[in-house]
């Protein structure tokens, strides 16, 4: 007996992330996920209390999101030699999360328009994986004192956001379709030159291979 | 009676604004309008047409965005990073100024029918031309990616804009003062000065003519 109502409590949170894949958050209630999970809502209000405990249970999961340990994997494998290095490192893997996760881009449109205890969670469990990513980098390799990397790191990451969001229901922005991989490579160049300049570092040969220094993107290939 | 018709044009497109900052744009019909803007909707046929036409004539008008195109005060700069930087800065302003932009914003996250696209077609629209500005003014080396420059940085602004209605911090940056606006342009400024090679101006008199061209 016990068993089951385990069993259940797992079927119903699980049943969350499948219901905001393909419905979205605006049709998620008690009774949607009830029937999505093929239990009785009775059982959500028994063993959670209500959707907000609800929530904070499938927040606390937190597979939406990757860790700092997934993000910087093992450092002794990985080739970075500067911060800028580290940055890009690390940024282009929390922009694979973001594109390649649907439930992840769902609970991030929802954080925008609405405070429940899921985005709470979520942008908590975002900030401290970014600080943690941070104060690892800039254990390696000192941030330079006179840029506002925190700021940096914001802007950079708050625009791959709202990208994903936005060509997700119309693919073109500023005449670059999205759907198109080859756009996506332009932004990523860009990011790439605009880390390397602001922090000042050396491209390592591999990344000059693709961009140079002064911030020629796409036409040195 | 003249005075009447400008007069019950612009409560119309008030309405526009108010219901699609309130509910978006699945909801949004020639009956709410009517109902919400106080008037008989024969009228809004009448000066409209249909309801595409009318959302275009929201997306032309102030209280939606400045201006279709390039601002005038966008012509006194005379250095490429300089004018990219204020162009940033000059956008985050006019979208943190008109909530009912940041609310119609937020729908196109949302939704994807063909009222949206009428809006999003606007502003596709006065981008591209905000960004034709810049060429037009600059000649500007062909392997300077302004555009995706302009889309990484414009993201930012407008997904920071958009969230911070809601959630005034952002990792340590707090929104709810200018002192979070205030790094946020530093840094902008700082990313364009590092990756952009100023370029020479063009001749004046085909700035003037390709910047009339634009607002067609």
């Amino acid at each position: 007996m016990a068993r089951d109502r385990e069993e259940t409590k797992i079927r119903i949170v699980a049943a969350i992330g499948r219901q905001l894949a393909r419905a979205g958050f605006r049709d998620l209630g008690v009774n949607s996920i009830a029937k999505e999970a093929g239990v009785d809502k009775v059982l959500i209000y028994r063993y959670f209390g209500g959707l907000p405990e609800l929530l904070a249970a499938y927040a606390r999961e937190g597979n939406y999101w990757p860790t700092s340990a997934e993000l910087i994997g093992d450092p002794t494998t990985v080739k970075a030699e500067s911060v800028a290095d580290w940055l890009v490192y690390i940024l282009t893997k929390v922009q694979m999360a973001i594109r390649q996760r649907p439930i992840t881009q769902e609970i991030l449109r929802w954080e925008i328009v609405d405070h429940n205890e899921l985005t709470k969670e979520f942008a908590a469990i975002r900030t401290r994986v970014a600080m943690e990513c941070l104060v690892f980098i800039n254990q390696q390799y000192p941030f330079p004192p006179e840029l506002d990397t925190l700021a940096l790191c914001t802007i950079i990451l708050s625009g791959i956001v709202y990208i994903t969001l936005r060509t997700e229901t119309n693919p073109y922005y500023l005449g670059m379709d999205f759907s198109d991989p080859t756009n996506w490579d332009r932004i990523n160049k860009l990011v790439t030159a605009i880390i390397y300049q602001a922090t000042n570092c050396n491209m390592p040969e591999s990344v000059l291979q693709s961009i140079d220094r002064r911030g020629n993107f796409y036409g040195s290939q | 009676m003249a005075r009447n018709k400008e007069e019950t044009k612009s409560r119309i497109l008030q309405a526009v604004g108010k219901l699609l900052a309130e509910s978006g744009f699945s909801s949004l019909g020639i009956n709410a309008i009517a109902r919400e803007a106080g008037v008989d909707k024969v009228l809004i046929y009448r000066y409209f047409t249909d309801l595409p036409t009318l959302l275009q004539t929201f997306g032309q008008q102030g209280n939606y965005l400045t201006s279709n195109t390039a601002p005038p005060e966008f012509d006194k700069f005379e250095s490429l990073p300089e004018l990219l930087s204020h162009a940033l800065i000059y956008f985050q302003k006019e979208l943190r100024d008109r909530p009912i932009t940041q609310e119609i914003i937020l729908w196109d996250l949302l939704e994807d029918n063909e009222l949206t696209k009428e809006l999003i077609d606007v502003r596709e629209k006065t981008r591209v031309a905000r960004t034709k500005f810049f060429y037009d003014k600059f000649d500007i080396p062909a392997d300077q990616d302004i555009t995706a420059l302009m889309t990484i940085l414009g993201c930012g602004m407008t997904y920071l804009v958009l969230r911070s209605k809601n959630k005034p911090t952002y990792a340590g940056l707090d929104f709810s003062t200018e002192d979070g606006w205030q790094r946020l342009e530093l840094i902008i400024s700082k990313i364009i000065h590092a990756v952009v090679v100023d370029a020479p101006l063009k001749k004046v008199n085909t700035t003037k003519k390709n910047r009339s061209d634009t607002t067609s």
